[in-house]
């Protein structure tokens, strides 16, 4: 048996829930703290200290040239956990043992300085990265060229756009060459097509035998990557597996694209509001949509008084807030928006596949009561994801489909 | 077969809850380097880019310095006759020279660690560099003010003695008082944040304290043995001793030496202590 990469036994962190959440405390909270020590127990009648377990108790082991994705919901541990393999920060108990030159990359271009032209950055940012001097020299014009940005190198940072400065960030943290490889959400920058171009890396960087432990909420690009799954749960490990098995049993618990919202607690003024949203392929809810079939939007709604005019519908938003598109109940004819009685309705509207590209999108329902006015309204109320399924394990480099939509259009060829 | 695969693992890093006080990271320093010089490097470049007369500060401060308290001190206070036979404005700027140095260190080092809490939440490396590099930072400034002191001394025809090869040692010696106080104060703006606001004044008082622009002869004599347990204040005579030939006060210099390297071992255990935690509360 080979010593595996990354060997993780009861690693645990604490953090003590202050009074606020800034960690850091003034010279008058001490001596106030100081002062009323003696006195403050009796208030609390003993009770313990609150506190707060990022993570407990987790054990598992990367094996050499393993791709893992860590998956979870905001508040899972996730970034604790990465944040001390990085040692950033230290574990309350448990260790960690690491065999190999690590490499983590926590964000893109980290120490950059606006002041600096693009060439000071990239020795700055790649020693910050663990690299040498020597090495950055000697991969200096492959990071530039990666980076297109062969005439601004000489140009101070804070002139680029923020495409050429993430283009130039990534390019240094995709020339670092370590045994271990330490991502968290790297991938979520950029405009889509350089994020498929980063995706593209990252996949020759996994599969270069390196290995690689990434956190990410984009389900779909963790799923073009990744070999193995842990999932996170409170602190503890839920299960681990293989990607999708564990990525399955993820969204089946209702992880973080549900596809599914319920309203809590209906507004008591309004005379009509959206009480439930669902995703639905194959006549299940899902948080995980298939590319390649039809799906359904389904909102439920209540009328407490009849109206004149009512029109509801649904934005769906892509990753960055940008309305992908928006449809409403009269893009169907036979729906009319006009005089509508009390009660319960259920509509739904049909998505057909090949439309949307993989990714995570948000719904944001809506209720109209008259052209172009927002009665009711519930912002990014749910998300669900569309994976490529089609693409998923064949040689997606070739097949994934860059771009914001991806539909399969009818081609004809002749030969001329 | 799997002899083969294990060899090439190297050294295997453990990260686990840290159980004991250590010292100075020697070793782990020394390893980064490249880190600390680039970081160095970047606060001179980022300074002297962003301001229009560039290096020209690192002369203007001290000479500003000098002239105000030749003019306030030297002639309106009659300081002036106090310092024996060296003229007031060199023997000021003797004293200010090394002080400018450690007061900018400080202060820059002081909010360095603050200023860096990107860096410190998103990259692990030994957290002593960021205070280090800014202390770094102003001793090229101090490179460069050296130069008109230089000038001065030639001005005033003042004679190089044996002592001026006391330089460089009183160089390293404030350089360790300097990082000293430095880390320590970096350390509690990071954990308090009033210190951002006491540091400067606390350095301004220090200042008073220190022979700086008067003699250590002109304070009451039972209070001397007081000034002498400042750091600088040995240090600022072992500078003047060194360039103007005046005698060395050697038990002075010896206190300051002893203290200084004191100070910087407790200031790297404080700081190592609470840097552990500054991922968690920056």
């Amino acid at each position: 048996m080979s010593v595996p990469a990354i060997r993780i036994e009861r690693l645990s962190k604490r953090y003590a829930l202050g009074r606020r959440l800034a960690g850091y405390v003034t010279m008058r909270e001490v001596i106030m703290d100081t002062l009323t020590a003696p006195f403050r127990r009796r208030h609390r009648d003993g009770g313990p200290p609150r506190e707060l377990w990022a993570l407990r108790n987790v054990t598992f082991d990367v094996a050499r040239g393993e791709v893992v994705g860590v998956v979870g919901r905001n508040g899972a541990g996730k970034s604790t956990l990465l944040k001390i393999l990085s040692r950033i920060t230290e574990p309350t108990s448990g260790q960690a043992a690491i065999a190999g030159r690590v490499a983590s990359l926590l964000e893109v271009g980290t120490g950059f300085h606006p002041e600096l032209t693009g060439r000071e950055n990239v020795y700055l940012n790649g020693v910050i990265l663990g690299m040498t001097r020597a090495e950055i020299r000697r991969k200096f014009d492959d990071i530039v060229a990666f980076a297109e940005l062969e005439t601004f190198i000489d140009t101070p940072v804070k002139r680029y756009s923020s495409g050429m400065y993430l283009r130039l960030a990534f390019a240094v943290a995709a020339h670092v060459d370590p045994d271990i490889l330490i991502l968290d959400e790297v991938l979520a920058v950029g405009d889509h097509a350089f994020q498929q171009r980063c995706i593209r890396q990252m996949e020759s960087v996994a599969r270069s035998g390196r290995t690689v432990l990434i956190v990410s909420h984009n389900l779909a690009s963790l799923s073009e990557i990744a070999t193995t799954g842990i999932w996170l749960d409170r602190g503890e490990v839920r299960r681990t597996g293989p990607l999708n098995a564990v990525v399955d049993a993820y969204v089946a618990s209702g992880g973080s694209a549900t596809g599914e919202w319920a309203i809590g607690e209906p507004p008591a003024d309004l005379p009509a509001y959206v009480s439930g949203l669902r995703v639905l392929q194959d006549g299940a809810r899902v948080g995980l949509v298939k590319i390649d079939q039809p799906f359904d939007l389904e909102l439920r709604y209540t009328l407490r008084r009849p109206m004149s005019f009512c029109r509801v519908g649904v934005l769906v938003l892509g990753g960055f807030g940008s309305v992908i598109f928006s449809t409403a109940e009269p893009d169907d004819p036979s729906v009319s928006p006009f005089d509508r009685p009390v009660g319960e309705y259920t509509a739904r509207c049909r998505v057909p596949g090949w439309l949307l590209a993989a990714g995570t999108y948000h719904l944001t329902p809506h209720i109209d009561d008259a052209p172009a006015r927002r009665l009711f309204t519930a912002d990014e109320a749910c998300s669900f994801t569309v994976i490529d399924n089609v693409a998923r394990g064949v040689s997606h480099a070739e097949q994934g489909r860059p771009g914001l939509i991806a539909p399969k259009l009818a081609w004809t060829l002749a030969r001329t | 077969m799997t002899t083969s695969q294990t060899a090439d693992s190297g050294e295997v890093l453990v990260i686990r809850p840290a159980t004991r006080w250590s010292g100075v990271p020697l070793r782990e320093i020394w390893a980064f380097r490249e880190l600390l010089l680039l970081f160095t490097w970047r606060e001179i470049k980022i300074r002297y880019r962003q301001t229009a007369l560039g290096a020209l500060w690192a002369l203007l401060q001290p000479l500003a310095m000098m002239l105000t308290f030749t003019i306030f001190f030297g002639r309106m206070a009659g300081l002036a006759h106090a310092v024996g036979n060296v003229a007031y404005p060199i023997y000021v700027y003797a004293g200010l020279l090394p002080w400018t140095f450690f007061a900018n260190a400080v202060l820059n080092s002081g909010t360095s660690v603050q200023s860096s809490a990107s860096l410190i939440t998103k990259v692990y490396f030994p957290r002593l560099v960021i205070p280090l590099s800014a202390v770094g930072a102003a001793l090229v400034d101090f490179a460069v003010a050296l130069t008109v002191l230089a000038a001065l001394m030639v001005w005033y025809h003042t004679a190089l003695t044996w002592q001026i090869v006391l330089v460089p040692a009183l160089i390293l010696v404030t350089v360790v008082a300097a990082t000293a106080v430095g880390t320590i104060a970096s350390a509690l703006i990071v954990a308090y944040r009033d210190f951002r606001y006491v540091i400067p004044f606390a350095i301004q008082l220090w200042m008073f304290l220190t022979p700086v622009i008067y003699p250590l002869s002109l304070a009451p004599p039972r209070f001397r043995w007081i000034l002498k347990l400042n750091p600088m204040a040995g240090l600022i005579d072992g500078f003047r001793a060194a360039f103007l030939g005046v005698p060395p006060d050697w038990v002075g210099m010896g206190i300051s030496t002893v203290f200084a390297f004191l100070l910087l071992w407790a200031g790297a255990a404080y700081f190592r202590r609470l840097e552990r935690r500054f991922a968690d509360i920056i």
